[in-house]
C-alpha cells in the first residue's frame, strides 16, 4: 500500500506544482473557473432544498433529475483531461498488478479540483435523501448509486481510448438519439414519463417502497459495473497500441505545399472527442430533415450554426493538440507563420465541410437549391467569424489538450465571447433572409472575410516572433 | 567565407548562463564536432544555429544568412536532426517524409523516390507506415534523420545522431555522412560517442558550462600525441568509481 501511495503522493505534488508555478489564480483562468463552479453548486444547492421538501410528499421528481446531473457529472472528470504527470500506462512498466494499476488510477483521478466537486456534490444529495421517509435505505442506495455513476464514467473513459469503441460509442448515441427522436413523434410512448432507472430505484428505496428488491438491483449493478470497469482498464492497457497505421489516404487529399500539414491536423482534430458532438449535431439534422412531414427552413440553418459551436475548440485552441515536439518541427521548417496558420484554419475548413455536408445533402432532397445556397453562405460567414476569432486567440495561449478526450484548458470567457462572435452572423444571416435582405448577407461575408484576412496576418506574425520558439524551449 | 559562422552567442535562462559568447568559425565541407558534458549547452547551441531558440546576444551566418534576419532562407538551406526528434504524433515515418518534401517545395513524386530511397538505406522501408509514437527510438531518430536529408542541405545539424542506432545504421550513416562532406555539405555533428567522433570529424570543440574550453583539429590532436578522449576527460574531468562502495 505504501508504494501506492508514494505514487499518489507523486501524482498531487505534480499536478499542484502546475498551479504553484503560475503563482496567481488568474493563470489558466483557475479564478474563473471558481466562480463558475461555486454558481453552478449555489443552483445545485437550491435544488436539493428543493427536492428535500418534495420528498416527504412523496414527490422525487427533483431528486430524480438531480441524480441524473450527478451521473453525468461524474463522466466529465474521468473523461476530460486529467494532465496527471504520472499516467497508468506509464506506470505499467513497474512491478504492479492490474488491480494495483487500477487503484492507482482511480486514485489519481481525485487529484484534480473538479472530482472533488463532483464528490462534494454527490455526498451532498443525502440532505434531501435525510427528509424522505425511509432516510437510512435511501442514503444505502444513493452510495451505490454514486458508485455505479464513478464505474460507468471510469468505463466510457477507458473505452473511449480505444478506436473500436469509440466508433461504436457514437454510433450507439446516434442510435438511440435517433430512436428517442422517432417515438417522441408519436402519440403512444410519453417520454416525459420515463426516467433514468437506477436514479428511480434511489428515489423508491428513499421512499421505502420495494426496499429489498431496490437495494439489491443496486447492488447488484455496482458488482457488474465494477466488473466492466476493471475488464475496460485491462482491456484499455492491452489495445493501447492498436490502431493501424496503414492508410494515407487523408494525406492525398490535401495538395501542395503546406497540405500534409492540413492532413495532419484533420487527423488530430478526428482524435478530439468535441467534434463528435458536431457530427452528432449533423446527425439530428439530418434526421429531421428526413422525418419531419414539413422540414422548415430556419430549422435547418439553425442546425448549421449548431454543428460549428462543438467545434469551436479546433480553431480557438488550434496549436493544443501538438506536442512539444510538433511545436519545435513546425519551427524548424522553413515556412512563415502565416503559413502555418493557413494549414490550421484549411484543416478546420475540411473537418466542417464534412460535417456539414450531410446536412446540405438532406435539405437539396427536402428543400430547395436556393435555401442550401443560402446555407452555404450561412456557413461561410459562421466559418469565417470563428476563424477570425480562432486566429486572434489561438496564439497568445496554447493549452494543451489530448487525444481522445474533450478539449481542456482556455479562457471560457474568451470561449464564450468567441462561441457570441462566431454564431452572430449566422443568426443575423437567418434574421436577413426572412425579412428579405439576403443581399446584406453577401455583403456581410465580404466584411467577415476581412476580418478573416487580417486576422491570418496578425497571428502569422505573432507565430513568427517566437511563439512556437518560446512553447519549445 | 564561412559555411557556419557564430558571433558572440549568448543564451541564459533565468540565472543560469547556457553558452556564452559563443564564435565558431567551421569552413564548407567539414564535418565538425561538437563535444561537451550533459547540460553544457551543446544543445542549445543547437537550436539556436536552427532557428528553435532565439539567443540573448550575438548572432550567426549560416551559408552567409543571419539567424535573426533571414530565419527561414536559413531554414531553407539547413537539415536538422534535433535533440528530442520532432516529431508529429499520429503520423506515420512515410508520412512525415512526405510532409517535409512538401514544405521544401520538391515534387509529389520526387519526394516518393528520394523517401524511398533514403529509408531503403536506412533499412527503415518496412516500417514505414508505422506511426512515430509506435516506432522504436531507433526507427524515430531515423526517421528525422531522414527528414533533415530529404531536401538535399547545405549545412546539416545533427544533434546524437548516432544514441539508439543499431550498428549497420551507424556505419550506413557514417558513410553517408562522408560522402555529404566530400560534396561539400557542412556537417555539425554534437555526440557524446566520442570513438565514432574520432573517426568521422576533421575538427571539434568542447564545450564545458557554456564555454569553449578546446577547439582544434583532429590532425592537432594527433600531432599532440593525444586522443580526443584524453582532450575531452583533461578538459570535462572524471569522477572516482571508489565512492560508490555499496554497490554489487
Amino acid at each position: 500500500m505504501g508504494r501506492l501511495i508514494s505514487i499518489l503522493v507523486c501524482q498531487w505534488r505534480a499536478y499542484w506544482r502546475g498551479f504553484a508555478r503560475s503563482g496567481k489564480l488568474t493563470a489558466g483562468n483557475q479564478g474563473v473557473m471558481l466562480i463558475i463552479s461555486l454558481l453552478v453548486l449555489y443552483k445545485y444547492v437550491r435544488a436539493l432544498s428543493v427536492a428535500g421538501n418534495e420528498l416527504p410528499r412523496g414527490k422525487t421528481a427533483m431528486l430524480e433529475r438531480l441524480l441524473l446531473v450527478l451521473f453525468l457529472a461524474w463522466l466529465f472528470p474521468l473523461l476530460s483531461a486529467s494532465r496527471l504527470s504520472v499516467t497508468t500506462r506509464s506506470l505499467h512498466q513497474w512491478p504492479f498488478s492490474l488491480t494495483e494499476l487500477f487503484v492507482l488510477k482511480a486514485g489519481s483521478l481525485f487529484v484534480t479540483p473538479f472530482a472533488w466537486l463532483v464528490l462534494i456534490a454527490s455526498v451532498a444529495i443525502v440532505y434531501p435523501i435525510a427528509q424522505s421517509p425511509n432516510p437510512l435505505a435511501g442514503m444505502l442506495a444513493s452510495s451505490l448509486y454514486i458508485l455505479i455513476s464513478w464505474l460507468f464514467g471510469l468505463t466510457i473513459a477507458q473505452l473511449l481510448s480505444i478506436s473500436l469503441w469509440r466508433k461504436l460509442f457514437v454510433l450507439v448515441v446516434i442510435v438511440v438519439t435517433g430512436t428517442v427522436a422517432y417515438l417522441g413523434q408519436g402519440s403512444t410512448i410519453n417520454l416525459q414519463r420515463q426516467s433514468f432507472a437506477p436514479a428511480r430505484f434511489v428515489a423508491q428505496a428513499a421512499l421505502g417502497e420495494r426496499l429489498t428488491l431496490n437495494v439489491l438491483v443496486l447492488a447488484v449493478l455496482v458488482v457488474v459495473a465494477s466488473c466492466i470497469a476493471l475488464w475496460s482498464f485491462r482491456f484499455s492497457l492491452e489495445h493501447f497500441e492498436s490502431p493501424a497505421a496503414k492508410t494515407t489516404r487523408i494525406q492525398r487529399l490535401f495538395v501542395g505545399k503546406m497540405g500534409p500539414m492540413s492532413a495532419k491536423d484533420v487527423r488530430y482534430f478526428s482524435k478530439l472527442l468535441d467534434p463528435y458532438f458536431g457530427v452528432f449535431a449533423a446527425a439530428l439534422g439530418c434526421l429531421y430533415l428526413v422525418i419531419a412531414s414539413e422540414p422548415q427552413r430556419e430549422v435547418f440553418w439553425i442546425f448549421i450554426i449548431l454543428i460549428f459551436f462543438p467545434n469551436a475548440s479546433l480553431t480557438f485552441n488550434s496549436f493544443g493538440l501538438d506536442s512539444r515536439q510538433g511545436l519545435e518541427r513546425y519551427a524548424l521548417l522553413p515556412i512563415s507563420g502565416r503559413e502555418i496558420i493557413s494549414s490550421k484554419n484549411i484543416a478546420y475548413s475540411a473537418a466542417m465541410v464534412s460535417q456539414v455536408l450531410p446536412l446540405m445533402l438532406f435539405a437539396l432532397w427536402r428543400l430547395s437549391v436556393e435555401i442550401v445556397a443560402y446555407g452555404i453562405l450561412e456557413a461561410a460567414l459562421v466559418a469565417l467569424a470563428y476563424l477570425t476569432w480562432g486566429n486572434m486567440i489561438a496564439v497568445n495561449q496554447r493549452f494543451k489538450m489530448e487525444f481522445y478526450r474533450f478539449s481542456s484548458g482556455g479562457s471560457p470567457i474568451e470561449g464564450l465571447v468567441g462561441v457570441i462572435f462566431g454564431t452572430l452572423p449566422g443568426a443575423i444571416a437567418i434574421q436577413l433572409f426572412v425579412q428579405g435582405l439576403w443581399w446584406v448577407s453577401v455583403l456581410m461575408l465580404f466584411t467577415y472575410a476581412t476580418f478573416y484576412w487580417f486576422s491570418s496576418i496578425a497571428a502569422g506574425r505573432k507565430v513568427d516572433r517566437g511563439l512556437l520558439i518560446t512553447e519549445s524551449r | 567565407m564561412f559555411e557556419i559562422e557564430t558571433r558572440g552567442l549568448t543564451k541564459s535562462f533565468g540565472n543560469l548562463t547556457a553558452v556564452h559568447d559563443l564564435n565558431l568559425q567551421i569552413p564548407k565541407g567539414t564535418i565538425f564536432g561538437f563535444l561537451g558534458p550533459n547540460g553544457s549547452g551543446k544543445s542549445t547551441t543547437v537550436k539556436m544555429l536552427t532557428g528553435l531558440l532565439k539567443p540573448d546576444h550575438g548572432d550567426a551566418l549560416i551559408s552567409g544568412d543571419s539567424i535573426l534576419n533571414s530565419p527561414v532562407e536559413v531554414k531553407k538551406k539547413i537539415g536538422v536532426l534535433p535533440e528530442d526528434l520532432a516529431l508529429f504524433e499520429s503520423v506515420t515515418i512515410w508520412e512525415h517524409l512526405v510532409m517535409a518534401g512538401a514544405v521544401y517545395e520538391l515534387s509529389r513524386s520526387e519526394t516518393e523516390k528520394r523517401a524511398a530511397e533514403l529509408l531503403d538505406y536506412l533499412d527503415l522501408l518496412a516500417g514505414r507506415n508505422t506511426y512515430v509514437e509506435q516506432a522504436s527510438t531507433g526507427m524515430r531518430k531515423k526517421c528525422a534523420l531522414a527528414m533533415a536529408l530529404i531536401h538535399n542541405p547545405h549545412v546539416l545539424f545533427l544533434d546524437e545522431p548516432f544514441e539508439g542506432i543499431d550498428p549497420v545504421a551507424a556505419r550506413n550513416i557514417k558513410d553517408l555522412l562522408l560522402l555529404m562532406a566530400g560534396k561539400g555539405v557542412t556537417i555539425f555533428i554534437t555526440s557524446h560517442i566520442l570513438e565514432i567522433v574520432e573517426r568521422l570529424v576533421q575538427s571539434f570543440a568542447i564545450l564545458v558550462a557554456g564555454e569553449i574550453v578546446c577547439n582544434q583539429t583532429v590532425a592537432e590532436t594527433v600531432r599532440s600525441g593525444q586522443t580526443l578522449e584524453d582532450l575531452f576527460f583533461k578538459h570535462v574531468g572524471r569522477r572516482r568509481v571508489d565512492t560508490l562502495e555499496w554497490v554489487g
